[in-house]
């Protein structure tokens, strides 16, 4: 009785689904990562890009930054880099060109971000 | 190859032989990456996985254990990896390995929030599993959690029998760990590990024990490993080896036995080892630890030690929880017992290191360059588990002796 108590701690965070993908390429990552970061992955594969930075938000919430740097990798944060991801909405400097987006993350090439 | 032993040599023999797959396959990623290294590393499990369940057809305890270890396989597969350090540490370690294919990688200090002096035991098994599978995901990698639980509650069950008593314990971990076992983190499983080395030793110092039918050679080459594993799961394992160490010297000190310094320098030697090259490889690379290196140390504990304050939020951060209520029942039932009983000795040992331990976090805490307060929320209930883990097994380690008395006087 109490080994069965004991044991529903486990079954809050379970997810069946998951389970069934626990072999398959890149699974886990919707179920564990803000959305945000989700879509930098997607268009840092889209576009093959090995360095990237982060601006605004993005840059500044410790989630978003480690979550961005952690998932991302082989792909590495470099503050040189010109491919720059930010929210949708956040102010870009002039120079910088919108080359991407999905969903509401925008990828634009750019020598510096305001 | 096990044709004379009971099944609980057996199952002590396989827990030892799966700590020392862990250990070898960290260093296997110093060399080349090769598949097949990896492919060894996974046929290596897997026969010892498929003896375990041989042994434990004969053992209902490994059984129980097996089932467990089991549950929490499917569980932790089951779970998304969201929680803070076992994705910006454990997993993102394992990846840098995985991607880099070396397992010094974190040591360029990329990304130096993921803590790159923290030991790679772990993640190194990790990218094994990855390697194997062919692919990285965010869920399979962290199966390497529930194969490192598996030795250290093998040695639980050979020890508590019968049965009742390692589910006891298995709930009790389950009450006081709980998801923090499948979640990625990193203190259930050194919790265990700690636990785990301190019974072998004091089987192997304390006389306790002495009807398991497993012989000195197996116990000492599981307690080797299992010291070996805990000072490579990361910084307060080697904390603990050291603790372990002097407590057990003490308390061979103080029960008037003789120190056997080669004995105990050979159980000890290589979990010394391992730490000792990972900070010198840490120290050749430049990475230090943000607690040791950034800010005066020193200079933080004594300007804390005079604040009541922080004194307070420290003591109230580490002691005020329901588990401390183990230590009260150890000291109540230790008044029972005759100094002279092997079960004395060992409850004492155990006290002795969770009260040593638990001062040790104290002062660390005391020292933090960190905000003291955020420190404390984000850490004390994690890094406080080992203490209260000992309490426990400490509890049931006189419980277990009084049943058995109180059985032989019906």
């Amino acid at each position: 009785m109490f080994l069965i108590l004991s044991s529903l701690k486990f079954i809050d965070g379970f997810n069946y689904i998951l389970l069934t993908q626990a072999f398959s390429e890149n699974s886990g990552a919707k179920e564990s990562l803000p959305a945000e970061i989700v879509s930098i992955n997607a268009l840092i594969t889209r576009g093959n890009i090995p360095k990237f930075n982060l601006a605004g938000v993005l840059n500044d919430d410790a989630l978003f930054h480690q979550r961005a740097v952690e998932y991302n990798y082989p792909a590495k944060l470099d503050s040189n880099a010109k491919d720059t991801f930010v929210i949708k909405g956040t102010p870009v400097d002039n120079g910088c060109k919108l080359i991407n987006h999905q969903d509401n993350v925008e990828h634009y090439v750019c020598e510096q971000l305001r | 190859m096990f044709a004379n032993n009971s099944a609980e040599s057996k199952a002590l023999w396989l827990a030892t032989a799966l700590c020392l797959t862990f250990i070898v396959n960290q260093y296997l990623w110093l060399l080349n990456y090769t598949y097949i290294s990896s492919l060894a590393i996974g046929l290596s499990i897997l026969t010892i996985l498929v003896f375990m369940i041989g042994a434990a057809k004969k053992s209902p305890e490994i059984t129980f254990v097996l089932l467990i270890v089991c549950f929490l396989g499917i569980m932790t597969l089951g779970s998304a990896t969201f929680a803070w350090d076992a994705r910006s540490i454990w997993l993102f370690h394992a990846k840098r390995i995985y991607f880099d294919n070396h397992l010094l990688a974190q040591l360029d200090n990329y990304a130096a929030f993921s803590h790159n002096d923290y030991p790679a035991l772990l993640p190194a098994l990790s990218a094994t599993l990855a390697k194997i599978i062919g692919h990285w995901n965010e869920v399979f990698p962290k199966a390497t959690n529930v194969l490192f639980i598996l030795p250290p509650l093998v040695v639980i069950g050979v020890v508590f029998t019968p049965l009742r008593y390692t589910v006891f314990f298995i709930i009790a971990l389950f009450f006081m760990v709980g998801t923090l076992l499948t979640n990625g983190f990193m203190d259930g499983i050194l919790s265990l590990y700690i636990v785990a080395s301190l019974i072998l030793l004091s089987i192997l110092f304390f006389e306790w024990k002495q009807n398991l039918k497993i012989s000195r050679g197996v116990l000492s080459a599981s307690a080797m490993s299992h010291l070996a594993v805990l000072a490579g799961i990361k910084n307060e394992g080697t904390m603990a080896a050291l603790i372990i160490l002097f407590c057990l010297l003490a308390s061979l000190a103080i029960d008037k036995k003789r120190i056997e310094i080669p004995k105990i320098l050979v159980l000890f030697l290589p979990a010394f080892m391992i730490s000792g090259i990972w900070l010198l490889l840490c120290h050749q690379y430049g990475v230090g630890n943000d607690v040791a290196t950034s800010g005066n140390f020193i200079g933080t504990l004594t300007n804390r030690l005079s604040d009541a304050f922080s004194i307070h939020s420290i003591a109230d951060a580490l002691y005020y929880k329901k588990w401390i209520v183990f230590l009260p029942l150890c000291l109540f039932l230790i008044y029972f017992f005759q100094k002279n009983e092997a079960s004395f000795k060992t409850a004492s040992f155990l006290l002795r290191f969770g009260l040593l331990y638990s001062f040790s976090l104290f002062f660390v805490y005391l020292g933090t360059p960190h905000d003291l307060q955020w420190h404390l929320a984000t850490s004390a209930k994690r890094t406080m588990l080992p203490v209260f883990l000992t309490f426990m097994t400490c509890f049931l380690v006189l419980f277990t002796e009084c049943a058995s008395k109180n059985n032989n006087k019906k």
